[in-house]
């Protein structure tokens, strides 16, 4: 009855990151604008927030670390674009 | 409001000020106890002071690249926020602050303090870190100034060359840019 769409890899789409928001599978983990070091792994190397899509975090948590980053960046412990 | 409650309710907030890395102790014990007290006449309770020490800054701050972090918390009524940061801003060695609330409807009168925690210690003694690099220097336009310190480092052994040393010093003009370019890409390389 129901004809099973094609798997993503056939469809030519490729997975980035990893499956399921880092936050909601590990509940110990906190988003904290005072910790750049942990903020920085949803940053790119030019300074970019970087999406869902790649980060794998769902909505809530997406903003809360969207939300994380601009406050670090306010307070000069993240930059707000590449600094070279 | 929510004030009907026989309970006072408080917010807890806390604040992040960064002050320039050339700070001197005194001014920066006359801001914390000038903290201290705002926050205890507006009727509040400081709960946690501590001291970041001096950070390496994301991006440059009034061309500092490093600044001393403070970390504040507390709890009390939203008055102390706008009192605080209007302190802030009388400060000059302040170079930004930042207050976020932590948490609504604090019973204020169940907050424990621990003395120890809000006491403020003085970051470490500034550490003889390189100095800062002044925008000239890092654009290297300050290659006359570095010539001129050259000149006058090598004059002292030749003053019975008056004649001659005009002309030496000309052929040798282009030497100590070069040393200096030397020394600034060691500089970098480590």
């Amino acid at each position: 009855m129901m004809r099973a769409k094609p798997a993503a890899r056939d469809r030519g789409e490729m997975r980035v990151g990893r499956r399921g928001c880092p936050f909601c599978s590990d509940k110990n983990a906190i988003i904290d604008y005072k910790d750049p070091q942990g903020l920085s792994y949803f940053v790119t190397d030019r300074g970019k927030i970087v999406p869902r899509r790649v980060s794998g975090a769902c909505a809530k948590h997406q903003r809360e670390i969207a939300t994380a980053i601009k406050r670090a960046r306010s307070i000069a412990l993240l930059p707000f674009t590449a600094n070279s | 409001m929510i004030q009907s409650t026989s309970v006072k309710l408080a917010r807890e907030y806390e604040t992040i000020y960064v002050l320039r890395p050339d700070a001197t102790k005194e001014s920066v014990a006359r801001l914390s106890s000038r903290v201290s007290e705002v926050v205890a006449r507006e009727g509040g309770t400081l709960t946690l002071v501590e001291s970041w020490g001096r950070r390496a800054l994301a991006f440059p701050v009034g061309k500092h690249r490093r600044a001393y972090y403070i970390y504040l918390k507390y709890v009390g009524g939203g008055r102390i926020v706008s009192e605080l940061e209007r302190n802030f801003r009388m400060f000059d060695e302040v170079l930004k602050y930042q207050t976020v609330k932590l948490r609504d409807e604090v019973d204020q009168t169940g907050v424990t303090v621990n003395p120890a925690d809000i006491e403020f210690e003085m970051v470490e003694a500034p550490p003889d870190e390189e100095p800062e690099e002044s925008l000239a220097a890092q654009l290297g336009l300050d290659e006359a100034a570095q010539a001129r310190d050259w000149t006058a480092r090598h004059e002292g052994t030749g003053e019975e060359h008056e004649g001659g040393r005009g002309r030496r010093s000309d052929s040798r003009a282009p030497a100590p840019p070069e040393v200096a370019s030397d020394a600034k890409s060691e500089e970098k390389s480590e």
